[in-house]
This record gives C-alpha cells, structure tokens and sequence, in this order.
C-alpha cells in the first residue's frame, strides 16, 4: 500500500458527538477523510489497486493516525467514486458530482459556482449553489486526453514525474502545437518532435499546453459561472491549470493552502455521511 | 420457471432481441425471402409488399477490430459492429441488404458488406434527401421510392401491385399503432409495463416479421389492459438521442441507488422508427410513402431547415416532455457520431430553459456501466435536490 495521512492534533475524537467519514474511491487514488462534529480531522490518500482494496486501504490508513479509533466507533460512511460501490463498510453512496460540489463550497465558501473537477480518470464541470447542491454536470467524453492518467503515461514517456514536469511546463514559454483531440496522438507527435530535436522542456510545456486546451473546451461548453475552484488531483498541476486560466480569461479562486484539492470529494462524501447521521439523531 | 401473461410475451421479444440471427435464420428455413436494412429511412412496406421479411441489423456488442481495417477508427461504434455483423456471416442467409444515403458512418458499414462481405450482388443504396425539409425533398424521393420498388420487383421476378403496398402500409401503420399504444402506456400513474420492457419490445419488432411481430402486441396489450399496474416510483427520465440497441442502458436506469423509471426513448431505435404513419387509402401508393417518411420524426443527420437552420426535431421532444412529463432528460450518442452530439449543443439550453436537468452519455461498443452509473446517479440526485 503506497500513501500517506494527516490529522488535526487539535481535535479529539473521544470528545466528538457525531464521526463521520467520506471515501472517495478513484480510479489513481483513494481518499478517506474524517469528520469530528463537522470539523475535519483526519484524512489519508493511497494509490488506487482494486477498488475493494484500495477502500480499505484508505480507511485503515487514516484510522492509524487517529490513536484507537476503530471503524466501528465511526457513526456513518457515506462512499463515492469510481468504485464507490465495492466500499462494503459504507451505508451509502453518494455521487462525486453531488460531493464535490459539497467539499467544494465548505473549503471555498458559498461564492463557488462552478467546479472544474480534473481527476485521474474523468475531469467534469459542476454547477452548484451557494449550499454546495450541484444543479448541473459535464463529463469529459470517452477520451484519456485532460485527465490525470494521460499526464502520468506521459511522465512515464519523458521519465519525469508529475510535480516536475509541471515546473517545467510553466517555464518555458516557447512550445510546439500538439494534438489536443486525443492524449496518444499528442504523445505520438511529442515524440516524433523529440526525434527532430526539439527540446525537452519544449515538448513538457507544448503536451501540458494541448491537454489544458482540451480541458478547457469542456468548461467552456459547460460555461463558468463565478466563482470558479478547479480541484482534483491535477488541480495541482500549475503547469496546465494556469493555462486553463488564461485560455478561459477567467482566475479560480486560489488554492487553499490547508487543503489537498484531491481531498475535496472525500470531504463532500464526509459531509453527506455528517448530514444524515444529524437527520438520524434529530 | 416459465413466465406466463405479459412476461411471457416480453421475455419473447427479448430472446429475439439478444439472438437475432437465428431468429432470422428460422424464417429463412420457413422459406421466406429476408432483406436486411441499415437505416430507418429505407420504406419496408416495398419489400413487405413482395414478401420479403425487412430486419434491421443491429449490433452484438462485441469488440471489432477487425472492422477497423475497413473503417476508419473514428466511425461510430454502431457503425463498425454493423459491419462487423457482414464481416462475420451472422446474416449470410439473408437475400438482400439495402441502405439508404442517409449517415455516412452507416454508409460505410453498408459498404464492407457490399464489397467484403459477399453482398456484391445483392445489394441497394437507395438515394434518399440530403435535407428533408425542402419542396424538392418529396418528389426526389417518390423517384427513389419508385426505383426501390422496380429494383425489388426484379429481385422477386414479381409484380409489386399497388393493392400489395396498400396491405404492406396497413400492416405496417398497426405495428406503428401498436407501439405508440405500447409507450403510451408509461403516461399512466401505474403503467402495467417498464420502459426498458417497452423498449425491448419495441427493438424485436424492428427485425421481425410485422404480422407475427403484430399478433404479439395486439396479445400483450390485451393482456397489460388486465393487469392493475404499478405505480412508477423515483424520477421519471426520458432518453432522447441516437441509435442505441443495447438493452443494458435502458435496464440501468431502472436499476440505480435511487428510484427511477425511464418512461421515454426518442431515438431511430424506438420512437423515431415508429412514431409516423403512411396514408392509408391513396391513389398513388409510392407517394403516400414518401409523404409518410418525410414526416417522420427527423433524424438529426437530416435535420435542418434551409434558411433558418431549425431543427424540428426538436419539436418533437420538446411534445414528447410534455406529454410523458419526465423529470430529466438523457442525452444519448454514439462516440463519433456527428449530428447526434451537435443538436445536443441547442438542444439542451431548450431542455435547460425547461428547468429539467439532463446529462449526457456517450455509447461505445461496449457500455461503460459504472460510468453511466455515476452520470444517471448524479443527474437523479440533482433532481431530487440532495444537499449535505
């Protein structure tokens, strides 16, 4: 099991009336994240093997940093993602439309409108209201090219990983036009231009340049309405989302410090999971 | 255990539904001349009329990579599992397929079975408008329905008379009836029947022989009229798009974490085979078809009005949300369809205007479930409002 877990030493779990947990099984990663009253707590972040596995993984790999609490102790699991369905331990599902758009607006505030949601499989657009209730969606068509696996197979090609590869991308300003219509194409004509010579870092740039114009055709055909939060695992990835940002002329709200993008729908299925355990008790 | 009543009926028209071939070869044993077509355009009623059985090909859903050494890559699925059925000799019984110049993905398919896949001979690409709305429109196709009709007489060495196409559109316009009857049924607060039932139904008639296809309807509706029904639970949500023959899309959406029934499919593989009628009783029997199919429900590919540029297809849906009342809508196409996803571009801000959500979910060989999944799952939770 690769992955790692944080916690908020301030909380104590003991003292918490209601614990809830979210677990975003994706299609790279699995996300578990905990809830004390509300209040985030804990979290952890594992690379995605089956998604059975990789549910528990993730859940067993927060519980560790949470000095005793058990699963058991935990009053409502709410699952969403990919493989939302093979979390045995949850009560229920949750779409990750419906969380991100939760997790989205409890980390940014009630502004956010639109949720660029770039993940390791999928990267949809989220229409939501100032309570985090999505009112309406847009998923990528059936193409790799935008989402986090296509920027991972291209790490693999140029033997560089993702953090680098989006330095890099960010400082070269002179780059080749690549495919933006399908990830193999761009990596096929990348590496004919590395046969010809043409710079490393040029390629990394012109690569991160097409998948941000895919990207950003599909915000533009779901239309942003302000504010705009990109998250997900490639929110991270400046090298693409700053130029999502000026291919859209529109600024995202900026990036939380305190908080993984990643985790956001994790967050919003801990919310789902707080909200009903709440509606139980009243 | 064997089903009785209804069930009985619809698990029929689903077994023809999942072994097409070898309900088409058991006709073939019967004796009966078969005609394979690609496109609803093409009017079955001319080969009804010389007694020849019209089905359409439909698609196995099974990976073809061998259709791609004949089409290109970036034709629909749906085209290349046409193809591949040619390719395959899954209908190598059949006496005929025949095409109408319709969709060029479609097109293509009907090609490789022309060229590759022993056809050669007993082949026809009817010509068929460009653009339907235009005055030229009719008359270009009573030339073309006219050469359908001699081309098929030469076939059969018979005469087509016009008192056999009178009973050939007859024939057909009750199969019409009784399907429209069939759908009609989901308006009720408790419908005696499913969607995806409905839909299964609606998908055998399109490869079976209509008089026997007929006798099944006219048996499940009477016996669905004695059955109490029951109460449609969750959200209602009609599917409007492309051709779609996998049954699994349609059962999904009766089968998510939440409560929904589809009520609805407006696509050339339900409502837009059927929902039309040739006018009985003319004089010129060629003519009336051609002002039958003109005004079908439009297929997008053929779908815009010279001048303005409007759809009327649209007009259609937008009846059909007000009589089934869903409260969603699904967008559905082919990968690498072309019209299909374009007039969902001005569709949905129709849809949106509306107030009722939608999504839209892209078809491919095989049917991505967990994907479809979390889209209708979501597009459900989004008109049930669900907050945290």
């Amino acid at each position: 099991m690769s992955g790692h877990a944080s916690i908020s030493e301030k909380l104590d779990w003991t003292k918490a009336r209601v614990i809830a947990a979210g677990v975003d099984i994706g299609a790279v990663t699995s996300k578990a994240l905990i809830l004390l009253d509300g209040e985030p707590y804990a979290s952890s972040q594992v690379v995605t093997r089956t998604p059975k596995e990789s549910a528990v993984d993730a859940v067993n790999e927060v519980l560790k940093k949470t000095g005793g609490l058990k699963l058991e102790n935990i009053h409502s699991v709410v699952a969403t993602g990919r493989g939302s369905a093979q979390a045995a331990f949850a009560q229920r599902t949750v779409s990750e439309i419906a969380c991100a758009a939760a997790g989205a607006v409890r980390i940014w505030g009630p502004s956010v409108r639109t949720v660029l949601d770039a993940g390791g499989q999928s990267c949809r657009v989220i229409h939501c209201t100032e309570k985090g209730r999505a009112t309406s969606f847009l998923w990528n068509d059936k193409c790799a090219a935008g989402i986090g696996r296509s920027m991972e197979a291209f790490g693999d090609l140029v033997k560089k990983d993702l953090t680098e590869m989006a330095s890099i991308a960010l400082e070269s300003d002179k780059f080749p036009k690549l495919s933006d219509f399908c990830a193999v194409y761009a990596q096929s004509e990348a590496l004919d231009l590395a046969r010809s010579k043409v710079p490393l870092e040029e390629l990394i740039a012109g690569y991160h340049y097409a998948m941000a114009r895919r990207i950003s055709t599909l915000v533009d055909r779901a239309g942003v309405k302000k504010d705009l939060v990109i998250i997900g695992g490639l929110a991270k990835n400046t090298g693409i989302m700053n130029w999502v940002e000026s291919i859209l002329k529109v600024s995202r709200l900026a990036p939380k410090s305190e908080w993984d993008p990643a985790l956001t729908t994790a967050l919003g299925a801990a919310l789902y999971a707080d909200g009903f355990c709440k509606r139980q008790h009243d | 255990m064997e089903k009785k009543g209804s069930d009985a009926i619809i698990e029929h028209f689903r077994y023809i539904t999942a072994n097409t071939p070898e309900y088409t070869r058991s006709l073939k044993e019967k004796g009966r001349l078969l005609a394979g077509y690609m496109c609803t355009h093409v009017p079955e009623e001319i080969l009804y009329a010389a007694g020849i059985v019209p089905l359409r090909i439909l698609t196995s859903h099974e990976s073809q990579a061998m259709t791609r050494g004949y089409i290109h890559e970036t034709y629909c699925s749906f085209s290349h599992d046409c193809a591949y059925q040619g390719l395959q000799g899954n209908y190598d019984h059949l006496d005929l397929i025949v095409t109408s110049s319709s969709c060029i993905h479609m097109g293509e398919a009907f090609n490789v079975w022309a060229r590759f896949a022993g056809f050669q001979e007993k082949s026809y690409l009817m010509q068929y408008p460009h653009i339907i709305h235009t005055k030229p429109a009719g008359g270009f196709m009573v030339e073309s329905f006219g050469q359908f009709r001699e081309f098929v007489e030469k076939l059969t060495k018979r005469r087509i008379t016009d008192d056999d196409l009178e009973k050939a559109i007859k024939v057909y316009n009750h199969n019409r009836r009784l399907l429209k009857r069939l759908w009609e049924l989901l308006k009720r607060d408790k419908p005696p029947i499913t969607g995806p039932e409905v839909a299964t139904a609606t998908l055998a008639s399109q490869v079976m022989d209509k008089q026997e296809c007929n006798e099944m309807l006219e048996q499940l509706i009477e016996r669905l009229e004695a059955e109490p029904g029951k109460a449609l639970s969750g959200v209602r949500l009609i599917v409007t798009g492309g051709a779609c023959d996998d049954l699994g899309v349609f059962d999904l959406i009766e089968h998510l974490n939440y409560d929904a029934s589809l009520v609805f499919v407006e696509s050339c593989t339900a409502a837009r085979y059927f929902w039309f009628e040739v006018p009985e009783g003319r004089e010129d029997k060629i003519k009336a078809l051609a002002e039958g199919y003109i005004e079908k429900i439009p297929c997008p590919a053929k779908d815009t009005v010279p001048g303005t540029g409007e759809k009327k297809r649209f007009r259609y849906v937008q009846q059909f949300i007000e009589d089934f009342k869903p409260d969603g809508v699904v967008f559905l196409y082919q990968r690498f369809c072309s019209p299909q996803p374009m007039d969902v571009v001005a569709l949905k801000p129709i849809v949106d205007k509306l107030g009722i959500p939608s999504t839209e979910l892209e078809l491919d060989t095989t049917v991505p479930i967990a994907q479809f999944r979390m889209q209708l799952e979501a597009l459900v939770e989004i008109i049930k409002g669900v907050t945290p």
